[in-house]
Formats: structure tokens, C-alpha cells, sequence
């Protein structure tokens, strides 16, 4: 009678304990799935030294790139407190980078050839430039 | 206590084995998932266009089945397929390799293969070259302002670019008019080009005398 009880106690034990690791691990889950980290701002203290030939520009998108929807996104990174035009077939943008120099961009593209210029300008006239090609077919390939 | 403690870690470990086992499917479930579009994919027939490249350039040589093409960045070549679709634009007319012309500009997609060569599979040639947009862009500081047209020093030179009823007028804060422009402000602009006029399509105050400081 007394193993019985022992035994019933036991599994009550058990099960509550299983109960209460997988809510934590089910709030944990969800919390996770919710968590965005907290985003990094930071202000560089302006270097009059610096060098205005630190300017570039990386194209982060592909080049040569085959789509079939007419949007395209352009995205790249700079030096920060810069200015970014981008002219597509189909619409021209003129964009300013994020704080770190980061950008992004929606074009929206033509049938068939597509050719991007995108140019970094600093506010001294200072610009690089690179140019990208898109195809935007919608024929099964 | 001792058969206590042991039955509480039996059924521990039995509900910890359930859960992984849950998630394990899941993880199974969903490559099994991925696995089959992949394969409906393939079966159809057709490309995904994240697997192809399209070069955009100008036909410089013909060997055998391989197209020599130069683009923005160099020259390239291009294998044909097999089953290579070629087609003459305008009119989209199916043709032969043969009737690819030197000098023929040229659209090809395929799959890009070891040593920077692309299986061609859809080529689109034309006798005319696929133009590049007739744009351009460029920073300046305005000399003059009329209701019609920007006069811009850029460099060492004056540029005069003509406004429409579509120019968009901005700052990196937001819209602004044209009346918020002032001679000595810096501009970057967009605009179209049509011979030697320009058309702005945007115009972006970065800075404005007034503060002598950066709009940003």
C-alpha cells in the first residue's frame, strides 16, 4: 500500500516537474520567436583628419540577376552622411543611408534589359558609381 | 525516497524524449517539405530565377556553340544549350545560332558554369542595342532659380536644368516646394536627358545657405 502511494506520488512529481520545464520551454520558445535586438546606434565623433577618399560603395545585391516580378531591391552600403541616386529603366531615387551607411531601395523594373546606376555622393561633390544589370522576363526558362 | 526520486527522473526523461522527439519531426516534416518543391520544381521543367544569371551586352565572336559577348564588366561566354532558345528582337522570331549577327546586342539567361561561362538557355538578340536609360544624376549649388528651371554650378561649370510639373522637390527631412529653394543652396538631382537638355525629375536640397548647414 505504502509502494503504491510512494509510486503515485512519484509520477505526480514527475509530471509536474515535466509540466513546469516544458511551459519554460515553451515561454522561452516565444520569447525568442518575439526577441529583436536592440538596434546598435552609435554617433562618430567627426574626424576632421579624415580622409574624404574613404568614400565607396558595395552593392550588396546580386548583379546579373534574373527575375520574374518587376520589383527589384537595390541595397548597398556606404559611408554614413552620404547621398544615393539610383536610376532604373522604369524610375530614378534619390536616397539618403542609414547612420552606419547602410541603404535600401525598391525599383521597379522594365521587360527585359535593365541597367541600375547607382551613385554616392558626399555633401563636398565627392561620388562613386557602379551599375548593375537586371533581366525581368516572365517566359519559362 | 530513493524509488521516489528514480520514478520522478523516468518520467522526466520520458516527457523530455516526447518533446525532442516532436521537434525532430517537425524539423523532418518541414526538409521533406522543401524537398518536394524542389522537386516540383525540377519536374516542371523551368529554372528557379534565383539559379539564373542574364548577361546584357554585345556579341563579339561566334565559336561553334559558343558566344563570345562583352558587357559592362568584360567579355563573357556564353555556351548554347541544347534546347537554347534563341529569338531576334523586335517581334520575338525563333531563330538559329547561325543568325546571330557580331555586333547583335544581346540578352542572355542561363545557368552560370565553372570558369565564368553560362549555359545559354533563352537568348534574346537585337540589331539595335538595348539602351541604357538616357539619365543622369549629379550635385550641384544653384547660381539662379525661375519658376521653369534651375541654373546649377557644378565643378567649374553651369548647368542649367529644366523643372516640369512632375519634378519632385525634397529634403532629406521631407517634401519641400520650390519656393524653399535659394540661390547658393546644394542639390543633388535626378533627371532625364533628351540631347543635351535636362529634365529633373528629383531635386534634393542637402544644404541651405541660409543655415550654411547640411539639411540632414
Amino acid at each position: 500500500m505504502k509502494v503504491k502511494k510512494e509510486i503515485s506520488l512519484a509520477l505526480f512529481i514527475g509530471l509536474l516537474l515535466a509540466l513546469l520545464i516544458t511551459g519554460g520551454v515553451l515561454r522561452a520558445r516565444r520569447a525568442l520567436q518575439n526577441f529583436t535586438p536592440p538596434s546598435l546606434s552609435f554617433r562618430a565623433t567627426p574626424n576632421p583628419t579624415s580622409s574624404p577618399s574613404s568614400l565607396y560603395l558595395e552593392i550588396t545585391s546580386p548583379d546579373n540577376v534574373v527575375t520574374d516580378t518587376s520589383k527589384l531591391t537595390i541595397s548597398g552600403k556606404t559611408i554614413p552622411a552620404t547621398f544615393v541616386a539610383i536610376l532604373g529603366e522604369n524610375g530614378e531615387y534619390l536616397i539618403v543611408p542609414d547612420e552606419l551607411g547602410s541603404f535600401s531601395q525598391e525599383i521597379s523594373l522594365t521587360k527585359g534589359a535593365n541597367t541600375i546606376k547607382v551613385t554616392v555622393y558626399t555633401i563636398n561633390g565627392e561620388r562613386v558609381e557602379k551599375t548593375l544589370n537586371a533581366v525581368y522576363t516572365t517566359a519559362e526558362i | 525516497m530513493k524509488k521516489i526520486i528514480l520514478t520522478a527522473v523516468f518520467c522526466l526523461f520520458l516527457v523530455s524524449r516526447t518533446l525532442v522527439s516532436a521537434e525532430t519531426d517537425e524539423v523532418t516534416d518541414n526538409l521533406k517539405r522543401r524537398l518536394q518543391e524542389s522537386l516540383t520544381a525540377t519536374d516542371s521543367g523551368s529554372e528557379s530565377p534565383l539559379s539564373l544569371r542574364g548577361y546584357i551586352g554585345v556579341v563579339k565572336d561566334i565559336i561553334d556553340t559558343t558566344i563570345i559577348l562583352e558587357d559592362k564588366d568584360g567579355k563573357k561566354d556564353v555556351r548554347l544549350a541544347e534546347d537554347a532558345n534563341i529569338l531576334r528582337s523586335p517581334g520575338n522570331a525563333t531563330i538559329k545560332a547561325t543568325n546571330i549577327n557580331i555586333g547583335d546586342a544581346i540578352i542572355a539567361i542561363g545557368t552560370p558554369e565553372k570558369d565564368d561561362i553560362l549555359t545559354g538557355r533563352r537568348l534574346i538578340v537585337s540589331s539595335s542595342a538595348f539602351a541604357a536609360p538616357a539619365k543622369t544624376s549629379s550635385l550641384g549649388v544653384i547660381a539662379k532659380i525661375t519658376k521653369s528651371s534651375l541654373t546649377l554650378t557644378i565643378g567649374d561649370k553651369d548647368q542649367i536644368v529644366s523643372l516640369n510639373s512632375k519634378t519632385i522637390f525634397k529634403s532629406p527631412a521631407g517634401s519641400i516646394e520650390l519656393s524653399d529653394l535659394a540661390v547658393g543652396d546644394t542639390i543633388i538631382y535626378t533627371a532625364t536627358l533628351d540631347d543635351d537638355t535636362q529634365t529633373a525629375t528629383i531635386v534634393m536640397r542637402i544644404k541651405t545657405t541660409s543655415s550654411d548647414s547640411s539639411d540632414q
